[in-house]
């Protein structure tokens, strides 16, 4: 019976191993200025976003809009509208990079993740999804977004980050 | 409960989840206990980068009746990260520093979801002469899925054997996460309480 176990075990980490690569080709969107694009029109009266030239007489919309919408380049933004809105809820005038990550499965591996970030001081915010498997960063709006620094930081907590996108708020 | 029953307790407790996050984030201090019918031991180690940690454990050991502490070192031989899984390989040893015939080494793997984990662990050790060996194997399902700064609960069956007890017993565990928290528990008849105990600073 042990033994079994033993072996049971032994196939599961096995199985792991010839699991998928994880996708290190990653790609970054940035989606700066995105909302003035013309299906986006009617993103942009959130409070927050009346400041953007020109988004004055759209209609509001909440965040959750946003966490649902076709990016530009035909992407949908997965993360999970709830989680989404009450991250960006206390937000403004913020760029958020939305982070892709492999291996990250547990709350207890993603905790490096969050004080790795949190050391940087232009980080207004963070948050794990784990669900999706995204990392959210609020950034300072004057802080350029370095996609190779970010996968670095992931990296060095043993995950991968595969995919950005970033999001102003 | 007095003070002398509760700082026994709690140094019991705070006896580690040892092979449970061997190697954490680069800066990470984790202080770890474990506490079963074989031993009560404390550990503290330092991650310099997420590929390896050193730390200092002490040991109270019940078979010899003898107290003694290793030097440990643990590093990570294989990582593997995919959309919904990671898997692991360590390698771990120690030596003590009072006495370099005292020592360990062995090896730790484990496989996770959300949902799902398979662990095992293998170590040799030689303490005063005497070689043995731990062995376990352990397999864990979430019964739900918690989203990230919930109560993380996941339910285990663990087998172990120690080569100088040299019995396979099995027994159920809990365990619960929250933050930088982590608390297992098992207990049967023959290992008695088996309680780890962990905290990431």
């Amino acid at each position: 019976m042990k033994n079994y176990l033993f072996l049971l075990c032994l196939l599961m980490v096995n199985l792991g191993a010839v699991s998928d690569e994880p996708k290190m080709q990653a790609t970054e969107h940035k989606h700066e200025g995105h909302m003035n694009h013309e299906e986006h029109a009617g993103h942009m009266n959130h409070e927050g976003h009346m400041d953007h030239e020109g988004h004055m007489d759209h209609q509001h919309h909440s965040h959750k809009d946003h966490a649902n919408e076709t990016m530009i380049d035909g992407k949908d933004l997965q993360v999970d509208p709830d989680r989404f809105n009450k991250f960006t809820k206390n937000l403004s005038s913020c760029n958020v990079a939305v982070v892709s990550v492999t291996g990250m499965v547990c709350d207890f591996c993603a905790r490096g993740i969050e004080k790795t970030f949190k050391k940087d001081k232009s980080v207004l915010a963070i948050d794990v999804d784990l669900a999706k498997g995204k990392v959210l960063v609020a950034y300072e709006k004057s802080r350029a977004i370095d996609f190779d620094e970010i996968k670095n930081k992931i990296l060095i907590n043993g995950q991968n980050a595969t995919d950005l996108e970033i999001l102003e708020i | 409960m007095g003070i002398k029953y509760l700082v026994p307790f709690i140094v019991g407790l705070l006896s580690s989840i040892i092979d449970a996050r061997p190697v954490s984030y680069p800066g990470g201090i984790t202080v770890m206990g474990f506490s079963d019918n074989m031993k009560d031991s404390i550990y503290v180690h330092y991650s310099p980068t997420h590929y390896y940690s050193l730390g200092l454990e002490t040991k109270k050991d019940k078979y010899s009746d003898s107290d003694y502490s290793y030097l440990r070192f643990t590093y990570l031989l294989d990582r593997k990260n995919t959309q919904h899984s990671q898997r692991n390989f360590y390698f771990q040893s120690g030596v003590s520093p009072d006495k370099a015939s005292n020592h360990f080494i062995g090896f730790h793997g484990d496989w996770e979801t959300r949902r799902l984990y398979a662990g095992f662990s293998y170590k040799n050790s030689k303490v005063s002469s005497q070689s043995y060996s731990d062995r376990f194997v352990q397999l864990g399902i979430a019964p739900y899925l918690g989203e990230y700064g919930d109560i993380h609960t996941w339910i285990m069956m663990k087998a172990k054997k120690n080569t100088l007890d040299n019995n396979w017993s099995v027994y159920p565990m809990l365990k619960l996460f929250k933050g930088d928290f982590l608390l297992e528990v098992g207990y049967n008849n023959k290992t008695r309480l088996d309680a780890h105990l962990m905290y990431r600073f």
